[in-house]
């Protein structure tokens, strides 16, 4: 009658999905309309990425990214998780990161066109469809899975969506240990969230794997480690 | 154990009407909770008492602060005594503070804290905090969570039980995990307390831990009674209790059978279930006030639940 598999990861996860639900919903009262405005910051950030105006795009994420650590993480997550506040410091480095990257990264004109488009094209796709999940398909999640709407989940708001949306942006802006550098927090944040929800026997984290895995296997291939 | 009152004044009154619904009547209290001696002191506790791992650590959320109010509302109004909670807990800590302050009658609390860090220098500054969280000095129990870094916490939590900063010490371990290191502790340390994972179904310190725990007049707090849960959901959710539990003890309910199992064992002194819930409270309550079984019985009781 025991599940020993679960333990470890269990003992990580010290609230129970009713109180991380109720946070999520608390977080999204107190901030409302707040969110019709991070959900266009994050569809204009998609835009300016796809035709490659990676600076402008950078700061929209950068914010996003800091809001969440400081909003989300640092204040509600860290009261019910002693790790809590690492993660928040984390994305407030990751927001940091990503703006040098951006910064520092060699403008795209640099190279042939037909180049860049045939080196680009995995990495594009990847990263729009990872972009599309965080931003515009992410608040239907919670409904989807029976979920009040109150529990949506939105980019800019939430740290889920926004960790997915900046692997896509990054995806589409990013190349090389510049890449690594801005997606190793979102990549982590990912796992977390996912194992987080397997233990709440939550719906979706199959969908972070999903994220993670399309990330990876693009980032590898972008820039083989090693 | 003493209430720090001007903040437990303040409490009440900002609890306010609500107040009047969270402190529950007298009425429908099984009588007669039992109680077992803490070997060192001869002090009775309660043989049920509470966990708060996920179950009180709801953060600042007012709502679910206040239903977790009115759980351990039912558990004082059942006579309840020991509360285990952790700085791994995240808020239960704070929420435990914020639900003693709103309730009129927590008589008979047994304050029960742990110690969990790696910095060995650490022990006082973190009893500290969590004696401001719980606004209560001092705790009655101080545990080291886990045996971290338990050489050097121990040292300390020695030194403060001299000094009168806490009532009793002891160490804490689940899931069977570091029985030998515990073993070896018990057999060296003056500790008060040792806690472990014991139900029904977890039933390794039987071997050594428990028969040495007699032996050295160590207090038993069993964790984790219900499995973390599935074990009770699933003998509810599948199983009627056995008639001839309920006519040899007056088991009524998975609660009785499961609780009444663990703490009629000689050495164990208390069991501490979690609830999220008012109705699970009192039943786990419920199952301290009753008939124990023989231990002829409680061997039928194991072999019926391995039989399942
Ligand atoms: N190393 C350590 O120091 C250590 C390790 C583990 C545990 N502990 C302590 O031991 C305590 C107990 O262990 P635990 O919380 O892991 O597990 P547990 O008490 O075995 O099980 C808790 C679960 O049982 C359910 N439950 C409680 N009463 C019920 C009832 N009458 N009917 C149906 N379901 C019921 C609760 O759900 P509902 O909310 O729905 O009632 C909860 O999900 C902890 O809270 C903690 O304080 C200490």
């Amino acid at each position: 009658m025991n599940d020993l598999s679960s333990y470890a990861i269990a003992d990580f996860v010290p609230f129970t999905a009713e109180v991380y639900f109720r946070l999520i919903e608390r977080v999204s009262e107190t901030w409302w309309p707040l969110h019709l405005l991070t959900l266009t910051a994050g569809l204009a950030a998609a835009g300016l990425a796809w035709s490659g105006q990676t600076r402008s795009v950078g700061g929209l994420m950068a914010a996003a990214l800091a809001w969440v650590s400081v909003t989300f993480l640092l204040t509600g997550y860290a009261s019910l998780n002693w790790a809590g506040s690492w993660f928040g410091w984390a994305f407030l480095l990751a927001s940091a990161l990503l703006l040098l990257s951006v910064l520092t990264q060699p403008a795209p004109c640099q190279m042939p066109a037909r180049t860049l488009r045939r080196r680009d094209r995995v990495p594009r796709l990847a990263g729009l469809a990872l972009t599309a999940l965080g931003v515009p398909l992410y608040p239907l999640i919670a409904p989807l899975a029976g979920r009040d709407w109150s529990q949506a989940e939105v980019f800019g708001i939430h740290p889920d969506p926004t960790a997915v949306a900046t692997l896509g942006i990054a995806l589409l802006t990013l190349h090389g240990y510049r890449l690594w550098l801005t997606a190793i927090v979102p990549l982590l944040w990912c796992l977390v969230s996912a194992l987080t929800l397997q233990v709440l026997q939550a719906p979706s984290p199959e969908l972070l794997y999903a994220a993670i895995a399309v990330a990876l296997l693009t980032c590898v291939k972008d820039t083989p480690l090693g | 154990m003493t209430h720090i009152s001007r903040r437990r004044l303040l409490g009440l009154i900002a609890a306010g009407a609500a107040g009047a619904t969270l402190n529950p009547s007298a009425a429908d209290v099984a009588p007669g909770m039992r109680k077992k001696p803490i070997p060192s002191s001869g002090e009775g506790i309660p043989v049920i008492g509470m966990g708060t791992w996920k179950t009180f650590n709801v953060g600042g959320d007012r709502q679910l602060r206040l239903d977790r109010t009115r759980v351990l509302g039912e558990f004082f109004r059942h006579g309840g005594g020991m509360v285990d909670c952790s700085p791994m807990y995240g808020s239960a800590g704070a929420v435990m503070g914020f639900a003693l302050a709103q309730l009129d009658n927590t008589d008979g609390l047994f304050a029960a804290e742990k110690v969990w860090t790696n910095n060995g220098s650490d022990t006082r500054q973190q009893i500290a905090r969590l004696e401001s969280t719980w606004d209560i000095a001092p705790f009655d129990l101080m545990q080291i969570h886990n045996l971290v870094g338990w050489q050097a916490h121990l040292e300390t939590v020695q030194a403060m039980k001299q000094e009168g900063s806490v009532r009793y010490i002891g160490i804490t371990t689940s899931h069977g995990r570091r029985h030998k290191e515990c073993e070896r502790i018990m057999t060296r340390e003056d500790i008060d307390f040792l806690q472990l994972t014991y139900s029904v179904t977890q039933r390794e310190a039987e071997r050594r831990l428990l028969p040495l725990a007699r032996e050295r007049g160590i207090a038993v707090i069993a964790n984790r009674p219900y499995d973390h849960g599935p074990l009770i959901r699933r003998l509810k959710s599948r199983e009627k209790v056995p008639e001839w539990a309920e006519q040899a003890f007056d088991c009524r309910t998975w609660a009785d059978f499961l609780l009444r199992f663990i703490v009629s064992h000689p050495a164990l002194t208390c069991a501490i279930p979690a609830t999220t819930r008012v109705d699970h409270m009192n039943e786990n309550m419920r199952a301290g006030a009753g008939p124990m079984p023989t231990p002829e019985l409680r061997q039928r009781m194991a072999r019926f639940i391995e039989a399942l």
